[in-house]
């Protein structure tokens, strides 16, 4: 199967520039790079995709056993790289994207150039002396929130379908929705995503990685971002003024300001 | 309210100004004002009543994710904050508030997000339903739907066990079948014997497809990666339906790019089974003509090679409203095809899900009237041939004076299966459980033994252990061979951790016996090829 349409893969950008690959995060998709990567597009080789499961990924593609860890999710970056034939790839991983590209530069730290993680957490769950968050029963809360809103009569995450006559160039892009996901495999997803121990794999970063975590981030909080830091050989840590979990959309300048100074 | 005149004189803007704020605060939802990185400035006195909560407990004081469980919010940063910064707004987001109290309260809550001039974002409003009655329904709804599918599974659990007793005595009646088609019979008996041998071939292969397919659904069915040649795969598969090619006058060729390496990592077993699948498929719908097993090689890598499999056939071909939907489960092209050449349509469907355990798909292009191809592409590891276990001798060696210990408690087994010893030469002896299988293996110096998974006393598991565990070398070295109507995958496990060399399944296929029994014979007793 075409690698490149299972994953939605999109390009933009300069052809000949350094390759940027998005990758976003549990909840949502491409979509949510789009304040970020317009200025990256003059230099870089913008590289968009989808986790199978998620936008308009290929959901017949989705298989249990590949993704019930993350490294099928991490072996699909590497596929579409190596379709794509990218070297000096800069990955830029939101949320368990960031442990997924981990994995994914461990495997093949040859074909890439840095890493950037936003947000990331190698282990969600409090474990010990270190502090992840959560605990599993507040994964399996999650897991609840996530039927009730897929549930039939939620229109949350069902494509939402409106008319928006002051702003029409939204029009089409809402009647698709942002951040489609199938539940079945978002159920999965969670589990995998939140029940997810990758805190062996972070030490083993070659790459130059970038932390940028958020003040006040609900799903990935401070004392995260610094145990990544610490874990990460060499990596670089800025606190944004940012809050939330999301600084691409909520902060996309000083997101793009850090990642650039970095850059 | 009207002066003299009749007319209605405007209210007062004081008045107004009561009665919006009386809306505001005694709204039939809650009102919920809040900054952009969440932190509430304003509520209702609705919400207030609703949770439980002071003004003073929320205003300025909390976000409004920390009103929520741990649980939800995850959900409400991974979903609702995204969603409301790229929509602009969210809908009905289901989501459960605790309250003062720490009862949780299930609301649903819409959200808009206000921007200045400049898209900068300013305020969030958000507007809350109790949604207590619905979250019961919705849990109702959850629990039926849960209890639907369990009577569901509770009959494909049913389907399975019924397919599984039956292999018993289906292995009975093949086993016969064989033996009596090596006595002395007249014409008109050959014929019979033959009849009742395809039938009830064929309702054996129907029974292992109902198994299989069982064990997909439940999602018991694992890929394993053993070194597999792909080639030699391909050329078994096409062996297999030699036969029925050639009484039907078809030529089956198989063709194989060069490239394509000699041993990969895959899963022999189900890439055999799709490809009977499919070259069982193309021969039943072809009259004339022929049929094509081919590999190409997509892609190779230093570690890793693009296969591509294909099976074509000039046969009667899929018409294109069909196509769609021959992957289906328990579907046929039309209800014509499964009158005229039998079968259950499980097979493809079956295909369709080991492929997609590979990560892949199956692919058909077909014209009416000139043929079908399937196809399929699947990525494998490439293996160091030095890395793969030395062949066994694999020349077809007699097993004429080979000793035997037959370990089973089931007599029509024991009866099919010494008649097969009988016709190939070979001296047996006959336990009917494990205890009696150690101590005759310690007694005796047999060549090999064939033991029944299930037996009273000491299975065939804890016997084969016991024997692995004796001293001497001759205990480690005897072959082994498993037999039990599971199918291998079952007990994979099992049966390597107990030390069988070989696994057989029944109903005993007495070419797959014999070629195992040849590969296992010790070099005394191999004759030259036949």
């Amino acid at each position: 199967m075409n690698v490149l349409q299972r994953n939605n893969v999109q390009l933009s950008g300069r052809a000949t520039g350094q390759p940027m690959v998005f990758a976003h995060g549990f909840g949502c998709d491409q979509n949510m790079w789009r304040f970020v990567t317009p200025a990256f597009e003059d230099e870089y080789r913008i590289v968009l995709f989808d986790h199978v499961g998620a936008g308009r990924s290929d959901l017949s593609a989705y298989n249990q056993a590949k993704y019930s860890s993350l490294q099928g999710y991490a072996s699909d970056v590497l596929e579409i790289c190596r379709e794509l034939d990218l070297t000096r790839v800069v990955f830029v991983g939101h949320s368990v994207s960031a442990a997924i590209g981990v994995l994914a530069a461990n495997e093949e730290p040859e074909r890439f150039d840095a890493l950037v993680l936003v947000g990331p957490s190698p282990c969600y769950i409090d474990d010990g002396d270190y502090v992840g968050g959560f605990s599993r029963e507040d994964i399996e809360g999650l897991l609840e929130s996530l039927d009730s809103n897929y549930l039939g009569w939620s229109s949350a995450m069902a494509p939402v379908i409106m008319g928006n006559p002051d702003r029409p160039e939204l029009g089409t892009e809402l009647t698709n929705s942002f951040c489609r996901t199938d539940p079945a495999i978002a159920r999965h997803f969670a589990r995998v995503t939140f029940l997810s121990d990758n805190r062996a794999d972070f030490p083993k970063v070659k790459v130059r990685s970038l932390v940028l975590q958020c003040s006040e981030d609900a799903i990935a909080p401070r004392c995260v971002g610094e145990y990544v830091h610490r874990n990460i050989p060499g990596s670089e840590l800025v606190l944004m003024n940012a809050t939330g979990h999301c600084p691409n959309l909520s902060a996309p300048e000083e997101t793009i300001a850090a990642i650039q100074r970095f850059l | 309210m009207s002066d003299q005149d009749g007319k209605p004189s405007p209210p007062q803007p004081s008045l107004l100004e009561e009665s919006a704020e009386d809306l505001y605060e005694n709204a039939p939802c809650g009102y919920l004002s809040a900054l952009p990185g969440g932190m509430i400035l304003k509520v209702n006195q609705t919400f207030l009543a609703w949770t439980g909560y002071r003004r003073e407990d929320l205003a300025g004081r909390k976000r409004f994710y920390e009103l929520l469980t741990a649980g939800g919010r995850i959900f409400h940063e991974t979903h609702y904050a995204p969603l409301l910064q790229m929509q602009g707004t969210v809908r009905e987001l289901a989501l459960d508030l605790v309250c003062a109290d720490g009862h949780r309260l299930p609301v649903l809550i819409n959200s808009v997000l206000r921007k200045d001039e400049d898209e900068k974002p300013l305020l969030i409003r958000t507007t809350v339903f109790n949604a207590t009655d619905r979250k019961e329904y919705e849990r109702e709804l959850l629990r039926e739907r849960q209890r639907a599918e369990q009577a569901s599974q509770t009959k494909s659990d049913f389907l399975a066990m019924i397919s599984h007793e039956i292999r018993t005595p289906l292995n009975a009646i093949t086993g016969v079948a064989h033996l009596l088609g090596q006595t002395d019979l007249s014409p008109q008996q050959q014929k019979l014997v033959r009849i009742l041998g395809s039938s009830s071939g064929n309702l054996l292969h129907l029974v292992n497809q109902i198994l299989d397919f069982g064990k997909i659904e439940a999602g018991k069915m694992s890929l394993e990666e053993r070194s597999v040649d792909l080639r030699q795969l391909v050329r078994e598969v096409a062996e297999s339906f030699e036969p029925r090619a050639q009484a039907k006058g078809l030529a089956l060729l198989v063709h194989v790019d060069e490239r394509v390496p000699r041993t990969v990592a895959g899963d022999p077993m189900k890439l055999g089974q799709v490809l009977s699948n499919l070259a069982g498929n193309a021969i039943k719908f072809t009259s004339e003509g022929s049929v094509i097993l081919a590999l190409g090689v997509r892609t190779i890598e230093p570690e890793a090679v693009s296969i591509d499999f294909r099976v074509s056939d000039t046969g009667i071909g899929i018409a294109p409203d069909r196509l769609a939907r021959i992957f289906d489960d328990f579907t046929q092209a039309n209800y014509d095809i499964g009158l005229t050449y039998g079968g259950t349509g499980l097979g493809l469907s079956i295909s369709r899900k080991l492929v997609e355990m590979h990560g892949s798909r199956i692919l058909v292009a077909s014209e009416p009237g000139k043929g079908t191809t399937f196809s399929f592409e699947l990525r494998f590891k490439t293996v160091a041939e030095a890395e793969t276990a030395p062949a066994q001798a694999l020349v077809t060696s007699g097993l004429e004076g080979l000793e035997v210990l037959v370990a089973d408690d089931n007599e029509v087994n024991v009866f099919v299966l010494t008649g097969l010893l009988k016709g190939w030469g070979v001296a047996f002896d006959v336990v009917s459980n494990g205890r009696q299988a150690v101590e005759r293996v310690r007694a005796r110096d047999y060549d090999l033994v064939l033991m029944d998974l299930r037996m009273p006393e000491l299975d065939g598991y804890a016997a084969t252990r016991e024997i692995r565990s004796l001293p001497g070398e001759r205990f480690a070295k005897l072959p082994i061979f498993a037999l039990s109507a599971s199918t291998r995958m079952a007990h994979q496990h099992e049966i390597d951790a107990a030390g069988f060399n070989e696994f057989v399944g029944k109903p005993i296929s007495p070419d797959v016996l014999f070629g195992k029994m040849a590969r296992y014979a010790p070099a005394r007793h191999a004759t030259a090829p036949r």
